[in-house]
C-alpha cells in the first residue's frame, strides 16, 4: 500500500508541481520567470490564439499555444539537448565511423580544378586591377593541379615553364579557425622565403563513405559540418537527376529570346545571372550522394542557351569553386553566398553586359566579425551550440563614392533604390531573389542609378525596367524554376 | 488534444482528476448523488477534450450522442418491426454521418476524375494516387477526429439494446459519458455497452486501482513517446524520400521502423485509455495482446485492436452467419469483414487493399495453411511468416497511396546497392527504440512482474524500484514532450 501512495503521489507531482510551481515564479519573481524564459534558437513568436475561429476546425493552435508556454519549457528543451547529444556522442564518435568504413567511396565532385581556374582568370582578363590575386596564383599553384587534400599538404610546388624560379614549399604554421578567421596554412619556399597562406583548415577533405542524411524541414549535415539545403528537392540540382528536357529547354529561350527582343527595342543590355547553389561550390563537402550527372541542368541550359542565342547568360560556378582557394565564398551554415561571392557573381554580370570587371583582390577586406548567419541550424532543428561560430568578411568597397538609398529597411527591401556619384551614368535593374542582396553593395557604387528588387516585386519596377539601361535577371540555382515562371511577367512588362 | 502533450498532462488531466476526486469525496454525503456528479464531471471534461480539437465537431458528437439515445429508447419502447426500423433507420444515420466525413472527399474524386474527360490511364492514375481534377468546386471534407470510433460504439449500443443485449440507458449523461469518455474517444478501444454499463452506474475507485491506472498510463506514455515517436522519426524521413533509389536495406529498415511504429503508437494509446479509465475506476477491455508473437495471421487478429476485431465478428460476421453455413459462405464473409476492415481505417484505397490482403491471408489459413502452421514443429518459421505477413501489409497502410506501394516494395527487393545506406537514417535514439520496439514486442514484462511476484523478497526490493522507474519514464517522457514543441521558425527570406 505503501508504495501506492508513493507512486500517486510522485506521479501527481510530476503533474501539478511544474505548473504550479512556474505560475508561483511569474507572479513572485517576474524577472527570474524572464530569465528561465531564455532563447532556445527558435527565432519565432509564440503561438498565439487570435481568436475562436483558430480552434473550430483544429485543435493544433490549442496544443502549439500551451506547449509553447510549458512551465520551464527553455529549460528543459536545453536539457534534452545534452542528454540527446551525450547519448548520441558514442555513436557518431565510436559506432559509425567503424561502420562508414563498410562502405564504398562516394562519388563526390571530384573533377579537376584546371576548368575552374581558367574560367576564374577569364572572368577578370579585362580586369582593371593589375595586381594579381592574393595569394599569388601563379607561384601558388599549375593548371591542372587540385586542391590541397587536407592542411598537411603543401600546395604544388612545381611551376609554369616559364617561371625561372619553383619554390620549395614547407609548412611553416597552421592557424586554426574561429570566429574571427576561417584558418589557413602558411607555406615558406624554403629556397627564397617566400611565403603564402593557403588553404583552409579541414580543407579536403575525405572522400570515404558520409551517409547521406536530412534534418529538419530538410538540412543536409555534410563533412566537417558543413550545412546545406534539401527543402524542396534541392537535392536534385547537385545530383543531375532534374534535367530540364528538350521541351523546357526550348520554351525557355523562346521566351528569353522574346525578352531579347523587346530589351533591343528598347536599347536595353540584357543579362541572365544563374547563381549557383552551395552545394555545387562546395561539394566536396556534401555527403556521398550519388551524382547521376556531373553535367547538370543549369550549366546545360547555360550552354543551351549560349549555344542558341545571343543572350549573355552566366552560370559561374568553375568562378566561385576556383575562388575557394583564397576566399571563402558561401556561409558555412547559411544557403547564401558572402560579400566575396557575391562579389564574384557581380563581376560575371558585368563580364555578359560589357563593364570593366574588378579583382577580388582589389576588395578591401576589412575584417571579420561573427556571422549572423545561419538560417540552416533553425530549419535543420540544429542545436547550433555544438558547432564552431562561422566568421564573415567585412568588405569595405569603393568607400569613396557616395550613394543615397531609398529604402528604408536597406537592401533587405523588396525594392531597393539608389543613387550614387559615380563614374558610370548608367541605370541598372536587377530583378532576383535572396541572392541579390548581398550583390547590392557593389551594384549600388558602380551605377547612377541602381534598382534592385525580388521578382515578387517586379510590378512595382515595371517603370524601371522598361526604361533602364540594363536589366538582369538573376536566380539562385535551385529556384530556377522560379525565374523561368517570372519569364511572362517580365515580357509583359516590357511589352510596347 | 492527444495524450502525449503539454495541455493534456499538466492542465487538463490534473484538472479533471481534481474535480472527479473532489467529487467523488461525496461532498453532498450521498453516494448516488456523488456518481451523478462523477459522470457529469467525466462528460463535460469529455466534452472540452472533444472540443479543444475542434468545437465544430461536437456538434456532430452531440448529433450521434441524441440520435443514439433517442434510438436506443424507441428500440427498448417498441417491439417487432417498429424497432427493427428503427434500428435500421440509426444505423444508416449514423453510417451516412461516417460516410460523408470519411468518404465523401473519395467518391468526388473519382467522379470528377470519370467525367474530366481524360484518357483512361490518366483517370486511373489519377484515382489511385488520389489527385483531384478540380472539375466539381468542392472544398475537401476535414474527417472529424475519432468519429469512427464512436459511430462504431453507438451502433454497438443499439445493436445490444435490439439484441437484447443491453438495457437501454434512460439517463442521458450517462448515455453520453459512454460514448464519449475522454479516453477512449478518439482512438478506442470500442467499449461495448454491455462492458461498461454497471460501471458508468457504480464505480468505487480504489487506491489499488488509481496506482494500477498510473503505472498503465505512464507505460503507454512511453511506449509512445519513446519508441513510438522515435522509430516513427526513421520510418517518416525515409518515406519523405524519393523511393526509387533507396535500396533494399533502407526500405526494410522503414518497414520494420513503420511496423513498431504502429504497433507502440496504437497499443501505447490504448495503454493510455485503459489506465486514464483505472484512474476514474473503469476498467476498459484490453485491445492488444502481444500480436507481433503470432504463429499465424488468423492469431494475430486475435491479438491486434482486439476491439475492433470483436466488432466486425460481433456485427458483422456473426450476422452474415459467420462459419456456420459452409466454407463458401465463411471465406465470403471474412472477405466482406476485413474488407469492411480495410475501408473503416481510411477513404483510400491501399487501406482496401491493406484489408484485401488480410482476407486473402485468411482465406489460405482457413482452407490449408492454418493446419499446415500448427502442424510444423519449427514454430519459428511461423513467425517469420507471420511477420514478413504484416511487415508487407503495412506498407499498404503507410503509403499515401498504391503507385508508391507498390515502388516501395519493389525497392526491398532490388538487387544491388542503393543510393542511401542505412547509416543515413540511424542514430543511437533510433538504435535504442529499434532495439526496445523488438524486445517489448514480446511478453517480458508480464512474464517478469509474474516471477517477481511469486518471490516475496523480491517483490519487496524491486517494487519501490518498478515504482521509480515508472516516474523517471515519466518525466523524461514529459521532457520530450516539451522538447517536441521546439519549433524553428523557418526564414526562408526568398
Amino acid at each position: 500500500m505503501k508504495n501506492h501512495y508513493f507512486k500517486i503521489i510522485a506521479f501527481l507531482s510530476v503533474l501539478i508541481l511544474p505548473m504550479a510551481v512556474w505560475l508561483v515564479i511569474a507572479l513572485a519573481a517576474p524577472k527570474r520567470f524572464g530569465e528561465l524564459n531564455f532563447d532556445v534558437g527558435e527565432k519565432r513568436d509564440k503561438t498565439e490564439l487570435e481568436s475562436v475561429t483558430e480552434i473550430a476546425t483544429t485543435g493544433d493552435k490549442v496544443t502549439s499555444y500551451f506547449a509553447d508556454r510549458a512551465p520551464f519549457r527553455s529549460v528543459l528543451i536545453s536539457f534534452y539537448r545534452k542528454i540527446y547529444n551525450a547519448a548520441e556522442a558514442p555513436y557518431e564518435k565510436g559506432i559509425k565511423p567503424v561502420l562508414v568504413k563498410l562502405y564504398p567511396k562516394g562519388n563526390n565532385d571530384e573533377r579537376s580544378s584546371a576548368a575552374y581556374e581558367k574560367a576564374y582568370e577569364e572572368l577578370f582578363h579585362n580586369s582593371k586591377d593589375e595586381k594579381p590575386v592574393n595569394p599569388e596564383p601563379e607561384s601558388a599553384s599549375t593548371p591542372g593541379s587540385s586542391k590541397p587534400a587536407d592542411g598537411d599538404t603543401a600546395p604544388d610546388d612545381s611551376s609554369a615553364e616559364e617561371q625561372v624560379h619553383v619554390h620549395k614549399f614547407e609548412e611553416s604554421r597552421v592557424v586554426q579557425p574561429d570566429y574571427l578567421n576561417y584558418g589557413y596554412t602558411e607555406y615558406i619556399c624554403s629556397e627564397c622565403g617566400y611565403t603564402e597562406k593557403r588553404d583552409f583548415v579541414n580543407k579536403l577533405v575525405d572522400s570515404s563513405y558520409f551517409a547521406p542524411n536530412t534534418h529538419g524541414e530538410g538540412v543536409i549535415v555534410g563533412r566537417y559540418d558543413w550545412l546545406f539545403l534539401d527543402m524542396t528537392g534541392d537535392v536534385e540540382y547537385y545530383k543531375g537527376t532534374n534535367l530540364l528536357s528538350a521541351e523546357e529547354e526550348q520554351e525557355y529561350l523562346t521566351k528569353l529570346r522574346k525578352i531579347s527582343q523587346l530589351c533591343e527595342d528598347r536599347g536595353i543590355v540584357l543579362a541572365v545571372f544563374l547563381a549557383p547553389d552551395k552545394e555545387q561550390v562546395y561539394s566536396e563537402y556534401m555527403p556521398s550522394y550519388k551524382v547521376e550527372n556531373e553535367y547538370k541542368r543549369l550549366e546545360r541550359f547555360a550552354d543551351y542557351v549560349r549555344e542558341n542565342s545571343d543572350i549573355p547568360i552566366s552560370y559561374p560556378l568553375a568562378e566561385l569553386k576556383y575562388a575557394d582557394r583564397y576566399w571563402r565564398t558561401y556561409f558555412k551554415y547559411d544557403t547564401h553566398w558572402n560579400s566575396i561571392g557575391a562579389f564574384i557573381g557581380v563581376q560575371s554580370v558585368y563580364r555578359m553586359i560589357g563593364v570593366e570587371t574588378s579583382n577580388p583582390s582589389s576588395l578591401e577586406i576589412i575584417g571579420c566579425l561573427r556571422a549572423e548567419t545561419g538560417d540552416l541550424f533553425g530549419m535543420g532543428e540544429i542545436d547550433p551550440s555544438s558547432y564552431t561560430p562561422e566568421p564573415e568578411y567585412i568588405v569595405s568597397y569603393k568607400s569613396d563614392v557616395p550613394v543615397v538609398f531609398e529604402s528604408p529597411e536597406g537592401i533587405n527591401a523588396g525594392v531597393f533604390r539608389s543613387a550614387a556619384e559615380c563614374d558610370n551614368d548608367d541605370k541598372i535593374v536587377l530583378v532576383g531573389d535572396s541572392f541579390r542582396i548581398a550583390m547590392t553593395e557593389y551594384l549600388e557604387k558602380d551605377f547612377a542609378e541602381c534598382v534592385i528588387a525580388h521578382r515578387d516585386n517586379m510590378e512595382d519596377i515595371a517603370e524601371d525596367m522598361r526604361e533602364t539601361d540594363y536589366l538582369i535577371l538573376e536566380t539562385a540555382e535551385r529556384f530556377d524554376y522560379l525565374l523561368f515562371q517570372s519569364l511572362d511577367e517580365v515580357i509583359e512588362i516590357l511589352s510596347p | 488534444m492527444i495524450f502525449s502533450s503539454v495541455i493534456f498532462n499538466w492542465i487538463f488531466l490534473p484538472v479533471t482528476l481534481g474535480l472527479y476526486y473532489l467529487v467523488a469525496a461525496q461532498p453532498w454525503g450521498k453516494e448516488e448523488t456523488a456518481g451523478r456528479a462523477k459522470n457529469a464531471v467525466l462528460l463535460l471534461a469529455s466534452l472540452v477534450f472533444y472540443g479543444l480539437g475542434g468545437y465544430r465537431y461536437l456538434l456532430i458528437l452531440l448529433a450521434v450522442l441524441v440520435i443514439n439515445y433517442i434510438s436506443g429508447l424507441l428500440i427498448d419502447r417498441q417491439s417487432g418491426k417498429v424497432s427493427k426500423l428503427v434500428l435500421i433507420l440509426a444505423v444508416i444515420a449514423d453510417l451516412g454521418i461516417l460516410f460523408f466525413f470519411k468518404y465523401f472527399n473519395i467518391v468526388v474524386l473519382i467522379y470528377e476524375n470519370l467525367i474530366s474527360g481524360l484518357p483512361p490511364f490518366k483517370i486511373w492514375n489519377n484515382i489511385i494516387t488520389l489527385t483531384r481534377t478540380g472539375e466539381l468546386a468542392f472544398t475537401d471534407i476535414v474527417l472529424p477526429i475519432g468519429i469512427s470510433f464512436y459511430i462504431f460504439q453507438s451502433i454497438s449500443y443499439i445493436a445490444d439494446v435490439k439484441r437484447g443485449e443491453a438495457k437501454v440507458q434512460k439517463n442521458f449523461i450517462d448515455y453520453a459519458l459512454y460514448v464519449s469518455f475522454f479516453p477512449q474517444l478518439i482512438a478506442g478501444p470500442i467499449v461495448r455497452f454491455s462492458d461498461i454499463e454497471k460501471q458508468i452506474r457504480f464505480r468505487h475507485e480504489t487506491t489499488e486501482q488509481l496506482s494500477e491506472g498510473i503505472t498503465r498510463f505512464i507505460l503507454g506514455l512511453s511506449k509512445k513517446v519513446l519508441i513510438a515517436n522515435e522509430v516513427g522519426k526513421i520510418a517518416d524521413e525515409i518515406w519523405n524520400h524519393k523511393i526509387g533509389g533507396l535500396g533494399a536495406g533502407v526500405t526494410w529498415l522503414a518497414a520494420i521502423s513503420y511496423t513498431l511504429q504502429i504497433f507502440y503508437d496504437f497499443s501505447g494509446y490504448s495503454d493510455m485509455a485503459i489506465g486514464l479509465g483505472k484512474m476514474f475506476g473503469f476498467n476498459i477491455k484490453e485491445n492488444f495482446n502481444y500480436p507481433y508473437i503470432s504463429g499465424s495471421i488468423t492469431e494475430f487478429w486475435r491479438r491486434w485492436h482486439i476491439s475492433l476485431g470483436t466488432w466486425f465478428k460481433e456485427y458483422v460476421y456473426i450476422p452474415l452467419g459467420g462459419s456456420r453455413k459452409g466454407l463458401g459462405k465463411t471465406l465470403i464473409n471474412l472477405l466482406i469483414v476485413f474488407t469492411l476492415t480495410g475501408i473503416w481505417h481510411g477513404a483510400n484505397f491501399t487501406f482496401l487493399l491493406w484489408g484485401l490482403i488480410y482476407a486473402l491471408l485468411l482465406i489460405v489459413e482457413k482452407l490449408f495453411l492454418k493446419k499446415a502452421l500448427d502442424k510444423n514443429p519449427v514454430r519459428f518459421l511461423n513467425h517469420i511468416y507471420v511477420m514478413i505477413s504484416v511487415i508487407m501489409a503495412w506498407i499498404f497502410f503507410r503509403a499515401d497511396n498504391i503507385q508508391r506501394a507498390g515502388r516501395f516494395i519493389a525497392e526491398m527487393f532490388r538487387a544491388g546497392d542503393g543510393e542511401y545506406s542505412v547509416l543515413s537514417f540511424l542514430s543511437m535514439h533510433g538504435i535504442a527504440a529499434i532495439a526496445a520496439g523488438i524486445v517489448f514486442c514480446f511478453p517480458i514484462y508480464p512474464y517478469l512482474k509474474k516471477k517477481v511476484e511469486s518471490n516475496t523478497k523480491a517483490l519487496k526490493v524491486l517494487t519501490p524500484v518498478h515504482t521509480v522507474i515508472l516516474i523517471l519514464l515519466f518525466v523524461y517522457s514529459m521532457i520530450v514532450i516539451v522538447s517536441g514543441s521546439y519549433n524553428p521558425f523557418i526564414y526562408y527570406r526568398f
